[in-house]
């Protein structure tokens, strides 16, 4: 062979060398935790939540204004609400961790229920509180975060506050007579603008409601059931309409996988059949590149860019839905999809353990409660 | 890779060696550099951000470039090094062994 052969085949012998290196070793490096969080480790799970527990005392030290925008509002109440639904899922997968948490998810559900905190759906509504209007026909939907949310600490924490109970029973109650009343089992967020993945939360907030107080709202939840399967998914790509007219159930919007995979992590409080089904639907939208696994937002012959659901939409997949999908990924059992999806969250989440706590570095606050909720999803199902 | 003679001759044989290799080969000084840069970078970002966004969702400004000049940085380390540090490995292994081969047709 010649020397000039020679060294074009050493070329090509480590190009593919190369090549399979990164192929082996850089989905290793990412989806290292992987496997620990799929098993639910208690190391990881509980680090990340000492973080969101110091956020909590920083916020209750810092917190003087209310929150002045609309979304920054809704972050908020996310953020506080994602909180106490991830802690609530640790004490509920390690009961040993119960009597430290529980009075945590209190804190931060109670605070997710704050006047200050739904300010952006009271603007929205014209200055109607959604607790002072609960005899009215509008649906205040955004609320059921913060109802899920309390629902969950107060199944857990012996203490929580009988005032806030009471509260909490009257917007169920309020929200199982919107639901009920609705032909399409959605009810309005903002004035005719109605969301499959908000009307889940509110169904499963009736659901968790009813698991703590024993109240039988199995009516309302079988209706709900039957009308997301007949009215909000689309039958084509298994993905529900982002957007829709509560009264009418007209589309407003694509067929999208951000809100899907919200959806099916909140329907697996209620029913696992349709969040199951959200589930399978949402998985046909995987793409996979060298070990990464990232969510598809839109059904095919749909197109958009990124908005406050979705995230950036980049190449087609969007951030939102790639980190919702760990949920259902999780719960029902998609291993292989949850390590890809979890590869890609590590890369670009940037998780970092330092002093004891681990917090994904790009996401902050709301990134980190969303991550703790998402990776833990699983105990919360409906039995 | 440059550095003193006697720098270099209160090196370790085995260090020494293993410098030489890397040195020799542009792939693994790349890797080394990228490498660094991505400890430095990845040090100054954990450190400095408590976020990209604040807790409110508004873009800190301080943050954006740092945390987005390390999220690309980062994605480049992850698919690049192993690769770099295969291809200068492979490269090096078979350049020594042509070298040895000469030696011994030599002799």
């Amino acid at each position: 062979m010649s020397l000039a052969a020679a060294r074009r085949l050493l070329r090509v012998v480590a190009l593919l060398g190369a090549l399979l290196a990164s192929r082996l070793v850089t989905p290793w490096w990412c989806g290292r935790d992987a496997e620990a969080w799929w098993k639910g480790e208690p190391r990881l799970a509980l680090s990340l939540a000492d973080e969101l527990i110091a956020f909590e005392d920083r916020d209750d030290r810092a917190r003087s204004a209310p929150p002045s925008d609309r979304f920054a509002g809704e972050w908020a109440l996310v953020t506080h609400q994602m909180t106490a639904l991830g802690l609530a899922q640790l004490c509920l997968a390690h009961p040993e961790e119960r009597a430290r948490l529980a009075p945590e998810v209190t804190r931060a559900a109670a605070k997710s229920f704050l006047p200050e905190m739904r300010g952006f759906g009271t603007r929205a509504w014209g200055g109607e509180d959604a607790l002072s209007s609960l005899d009215g026909p509008h649906g205040h939907a955004y609320l059921a975060y913060a109802a899920l949310a309390l629902g969950m600490a107060r199944s857990l924490d012996p203490a929580f506050p009988a005032a806030l109970a009471r509260q909490h029973d009257a917007l169920v109650a309020a929200y199982e007579r919107r639901l009920l009343a609705s032909p399409t089992g959605l009810i309005e967020t903002y004035p005719h603008e109605a969301y499959p993945t908000d009307s889940a939360a509110v169904a499963a907030s009736i659901a968790v409601h009813g698991r703590v107080t024993g109240a039988d709202h199995s009516r309302v939840l079988a209706k709900w059931a039957e009308l997301v399967v007949a009215r909000q998914i689309d039958p084509k790509s298994g993905l529900v309409f982002q957007r829709m007219g509560a009264g009418d159930g007209a589309k407003h919007d694509a067929p999208r996988s951000s809100g899907t995979a919200l959806a099916a992590y909140f329907a697996g409080f209620a029913d696992r059949t349709v969040a199951h089904r959200l589930a399978a639907g949402l998985f046909r939208h995987e793409s996979t590149f060298w070990g990464f696994g990232a969510i598809h937002e839109y059904a095919e012959g749909f197109d958009g860019y990124g908005d406050v659901d979705s995230g950036p939409v980049l190449l087609g997949v969007s951030v939102s839905a790639t980190g919702f999908a760990l949920a259902p990924a999780r719960a029902f059992g998609y291993r292989d999809a949850f390590e890809r999806l979890y590869r890609t969250t590590d890369l670009f989440g940037v998780p970092v353990q330092a002093g004891g706590r681990r917090r994904f570095s790009t996401g902050g606050p709301i990134g980190n409660a969303l991550l703790l909720a998402l990776l833990t999803s699983g105990p919360e199902l409906a039995p | 890779m440059t550095a003193s003679p006697r720098l270099m001759a209160r090196l370790p044989s085995r260090l020494l060696g293993g410098l030489r290799f890397v040195g020799a080969s542009r792939p693994l000084r790349g890797a080394c550099w990228l490498l660094a840069a991505y400890a430095i970078l990845g040090f100054a970002f954990e450190h400095a951000a408590g976020g990209l966004l604040t807790p409110g969702g508004v873009p800190r400004a301080g943050a954006i470039f740092l945390g987005g000049t390390y999220v690309a940085l980062r994605v480049l380390t992850r698919f690049a090094l192993p690769a770099l540090l295969a291809f200068g490995v492979l490269e090096r292994a078979y350049a020594r062994l042509v070298e040895s081969r000469k030696l011994g047709d030599r002799s």
